[in-house]
């Protein structure tokens, strides 16, 4: 090399470029704007924002534009997107999605895969620099990497809940070229499992500043613990009841948590002060934005209800069938959907800027003629979060993914199952209680009660006209999947609810018809297939 | 760029014989320059950023830590230590001409040029990375084609001269290979290009032993009588579309929007103090996909644009059907050859005055830009962006092509 570099050197010396040649040499270069990673040596300080991006992924991951929220809900019989005035058809994506006719290129399913496995391989990476020392942790090492895995196992189970058979990935040094097998859906269910016990004795009994939004508390762990074993029979074909019952035991034997006074306060604005909180997305107008709610439900005219920063493009809207199973004095019902005459913040009239109810009182009536064509005036609109006056396009509102009601509401789905309805009925009557106010005795209901059917009537509706009759009464503890729509409704879940009570490839609704029972599991991405030929499609797709 | 090996050689060599100058052709005085070259050489092209080739961290988003936001340190690339220089092999052989004091005068070349490396952000399986794609030297890619260059001056007197110049080039690429050592796609093409909402689906297909280029999507071929399309599918049978299932296997290459010829010619004109100019242009052989059609051309799609010709019968037979929504297929995908009548400058040199000693030198002029359009093509200029992976998409939002009237004034002082 000495040799020939001698030989370049002398033969541009003797053309007199040897000016050029020494700026050859320096070709280091400068990074201003990003951070080489191996240049960077991150003190204990620096953790913090080393961990941030393995927990800022749950935004996307629950309340992007195909995320958690939107594939659970859409999917479901409670919400739907039908064709607007102002769009929404979308090349039929949310047609597709409503009537379970999705393919393994639909970005509403597909994309809670990528984003799953980003928050999933960042955690990785930070349990690897932790782990090898690049990252120094003087103190409380050991809680730090209890906390990452159960915060990798959240995203787990989001993939366990969406496609069941998935990879398990859990090195970030991987060898090049390094192609995950699939696991089975039994054993990502292990999986979570063991990454929760096994961290659990390292967490946090504390509830405060520190263990908000984060899964470094033990109550965390024990909701996605509880989450888990409530769905294992779904996973795995094995019920796991006694065991999801003493994961919700231990978080309402801690008696940090209680139950609000309003269910609307849970989700205000300003509502990560709420002791019913366990475990919260945060997002913030500013700071962590992509919560854009208000936007994606509400009409433009909407937008001088609430003086949102710019006009909405709403379309989602509730299914009329399952605004009629409420009970007209349970207080969910007003204040969770935005129904009636729509007025200014000021109290004028708004009218309506479409087609034929252009000019005409903007007036949400509990009635969509069908997924493929609606007026804006059709369907209740989505409340449960509060709209701040002078709103963003996001919402600051953080989103409360694991709430005490649902702990009471797990235990009481296990106790029903497993033969002590009437203690089920004490705390479904409890939660009742702060939505029937006006009329206390209606707040109470027996074990009789749970064990019934669904309120929901079933079939196909089109402009308002029964296409076809289901009942929903042949649907077991149907009283009490009606009780968990109630009180999760809009919450991103409804879909798991509905596959656990044997709903979600049975049933009819709206647009949607059963379209097989692989449908309970949406189909690994095709181009995820096309990358790693060791994953193989799920049944059916 | 951060990686293990920075640094590229390109060597390049060329001979060339003056033809004119050989004993066998010292007789053919007509000849002023005949010279046949040839040459081989490699070109480089650096990837576009800077340290992809390892990890680097950049503040991305905020994280709530006991109560307050902080910025959090994000992975921004899949680093690849790999990366290198994209590598151009090309051989040519050219000849360049000039008969009869220049009156004839040319070009000639034949190219086969290889590309090695080529950088792509290309799809990895996620897990185990962090994104989707790395920047990455996968594949390589053949171009090969004829250029030729003619000069000449057909008229040449004291008071006319006309000069005109002819260009022809035809080019043909086939892409060779989608893999290295690392990187291995189960299947050998990737799809690029995008629609855009509500249509939401990619435009282009590239494979292996293709050319870059190919249009990829549903074939109509026909209308039912209620309006709604018929299909071709892959085993040449037509399928009505209640019955298509319109399925990523039912899609089949639609066209190239890579033009198999371009042509131009140029003249200049100038009789006594009168000048005209003008220039022509044109591309054969490749077909357009109409964002504009695809997007405005539906009849049932009321809160959009809709354009005249939505009304217009499918096929020559009936109005597309209101309940058919948007849709990427053949029926938007058009030919786009075209031959351009782009600049006609007209101008006359004033006489001005002997003794004039303010004003040397007087021209008038008047020119247009965009002058006449020769094409079949149903959108408002069929010369669309031709760059990249998905050639021959024509935007939707795109700013129309305006066509230019100067009229001016040349002054010297």
């Amino acid at each position: 090399m000495n040799l020939l570099n001698r030989i370049v050197r002398t033969g541009l010396c003797l053309t007199g470029l040897t000016v050029a040649f020494g700026g050859c040499t320096k070709l280091d270069d400068e990074n201003y704007t990003q951070l080489i990673s191996s240049q960077f040596n991150p003190t204990s300080q620096d953790l913090v924002a080393l961990v941030g991006p393995a927990y800022g992924t749950w935004r996307t991951l629950m309340m992007g534009g195909s995320g958690v929220f939107r594939s659970n809900e859409i999917s479901s019989d409670q919400t739907v997107i039908p064709a607007r005035p102002n769009g929404w058809v979308d090349g039929g994506v949310y047609k597709r999605i409503h009537e379970h006719k999705w393919t393994a290129q639909e970005s509403t399913s597909n994309d809670n895969w990528g984003v799953a496995y980003q928050g999933i391989t960042n955690c990785n990476r930070i349990i690897y620099q932790i782990e090898s020392g690049q990252i120094p942790v003087t103190q409380g090492k050991e809680n730090i990497l209890a906390e990452i895995r159960v915060l990798r196992a959240s995203y787990y189970f989001v993939l366990l809940d969406a496609f069941g058979n998935v990879p398990i990935v859990t090195k970030f040094d991987v060898p090049e070229g390094f192609l995950p097998e699939q696991s089975t859906r039994q054993q990502v269910y292990d999986f979570v499992i063991k990454e929760i016990t096994e961290s659990l004795p390292l967490l946090t009994d504390a509830v405060d500043k520190t263990t908000y939004g984060r899964f470094n508390n033990k109550w965390a762990a024990y909701h996605l613990l509880a989450k888990t074993y409530l769905n294992a029979q779904v996973y795995t074909g094995q019920p796991q009841w006694e065991k999801c019952l003493a994961a919700c035991e231990a978080i309402i034997a801690s008696g940090k948590f209680q139950l609000e006074a309003n269910q609307r306060d849970l989700f205000k604005t300003t509502n990560e002060s709420s002791k019913e909180i366990i475990f919260a997305i945060p997002f913030d107008e500013i700071y962590a934005t992509g919560f854009t709610l208000v936007m994606e439900t509400l009409q433009p005219a909407n937008q001088k209800t609430y003086n949102v920063e710019s006009a909405c493009w709403g379309g989602t809207c509730a299914i009329p069938q399952f605004i009629d199973t409420y009970d007209p004095e349970d207080t969910r019902l007003k204040e969770n959907w935005i129904q009636g005459q729509q007025y200014t913040a000021s109290g004028e009239v708004l009218l309506g800027s479409f087609r034929a109810f252009n000019g005409k009182p903007l007036t949400y009536i509990n009635a969509v003629p069908s997924i493929d064509s609606s007026e804006e005036i059709h369907g209740y609109r989505l409340g449960k979060y509060e709209f701040k006056q002078g709103i963003r396009v996001n919402m600051s509102n953080d989103v409360p993914l694991y709430r005490y009601t649902d702990v009471l509401m797990m235990k009481a789905e296990v106790l029903l199952r497993t033969g002590q309805a009437a203690e089920a009925a004490t705390i479904v009557t409890q939660v009742r209680q702060r939505s029937f106010k006006t009329n206390p005795a209606k707040a109470t209901v027996t074990g009789d009660d749970l064990q019934k059917g669904s309120l929901y009537k079933y079939g196909l509706r089109r402009n308002g006209q029964v296409v076809s009759s289901e009942t929903g009464s042949d649907i077991q503890f149907g009283r009490f999947l009606d009780e968990l729509g109630w009180e999760f409704a809009q919450e991103g879940r409804r879909r798991q609810d509905l596959i656990r009570f044997g709903v979600y490839t049975k049933k009819s609704w709206f647009s949607h018809s059963p379209n097989g029972d692989n449908r309970n599991v949406f189909p690994i991405p095709q181009n995820e297939l096309n990358k790693n030929p060791k994953l193989k499609q799920n049944p059916g797709y | 760029m951060g990686a293990n090996e920075p640094w590229g050689t390109f060597p390049s060599v060329s001979v060339g014989w003056r033809l004119n100058r050989e004993s066998f052709l010292k007789g053919a005085t007509f000849i002023d320059d005949l010279k046949l070259r040839a040459g081989y050489g490699v070109t480089g092209t650096a990837p576009d950023d800077l340290f992809l080739g390892v990890a680097r961290l950049g503040y991305s988003g905020y994280f709530l830590v006991n109560g307050s936001w902080v910025p959090s340190l994000t992975p921004i690339s899949n680093p690849n230590p790999y990366l290198r220089w994209e590598e151009k092999h090309e051989t040519n052989i050219g000849l360049d001409f000039s008969f009869y004091s220049g009156r004839v005068s040319g070009t000639i070349d034949l190219y086969n040029r290889q590309t090695n490396g080529l950088l792509y952000d290309y799809p990895v399986p996620s897990p185990p990375n962090l994104f989707g794609t790395t920047r990455a030297n996968v594949g390589s890619m053949q171009n090969r084609g004829l250029e030729v260059l003619l000069n000449l001056v057909p008229v040449q007197t004291r008071s006319f001269v006309w000069n005109s110049s002819v260009n022809f080039s035809t080019n043909s690429n086939k892409l060779l290979s989608l893999t290295n050592d690392l990187y291995t796609l189960t299947n050998d093409y990737f799809n690029a290009g995008y629609t855009g909402d509500p249509i939401q689906t990619y435009t282009h297909r590239i494979k292996v032993g293709q050319p870059i280029g190919n249009f990829y999507g549903f074939k109509v071929v026909d209308v039912t009588d209620d309006g709604k399309w018929i299909y071709q599918n892959n085993e040449g049978q037509l399928v009505p579309y209640d019955k298509f299932t319109h399925s990523d296997e039912d899609k089949m290459i639609l066209g190239n929007g890579l033009p198999k010829y371009y042509a131009g010619w140029n003249n200049n004109l100038r009789y006594k103090n009168l000048d005209l100019a003008v220039t022509m242009r044109g591309a054969f052989g490749y077909q357009i996909l109409n964002f504009q059609r695809m997007y405005y051309e539906n009849p049932g799609i009321t809160q959009y644009n809709q354009l005249k010709s939505a009304q217009d019968n499918v096929y020559g037979k009936v109005r597309l059907n209101k309940n058919v929504p948007l849709e990427y297929n053949s029926y938007y995908i058009e030919n786009g050859d075209f031959w351009k009548i782009d600049n006609i400058t007209l101008g006359y040199n004033l006489q001005l005055p002997k003794g004039s000693r303010l004003v040397k030198n007087m021209r008038v002029y008047v020119s247009t830009l965009n002058s006449f359009q020769f094409s079949g093509y149903k959108g408002i200029d069929p010369e669309v962006n031709r760059l990249g992976l998905t050639p021959g998409n024509d935007d939707r939002d795109k700013y129309p092509s305006v066509r230019t009237y100067t009229f001016g004034l040349n002054l010297n002082f």
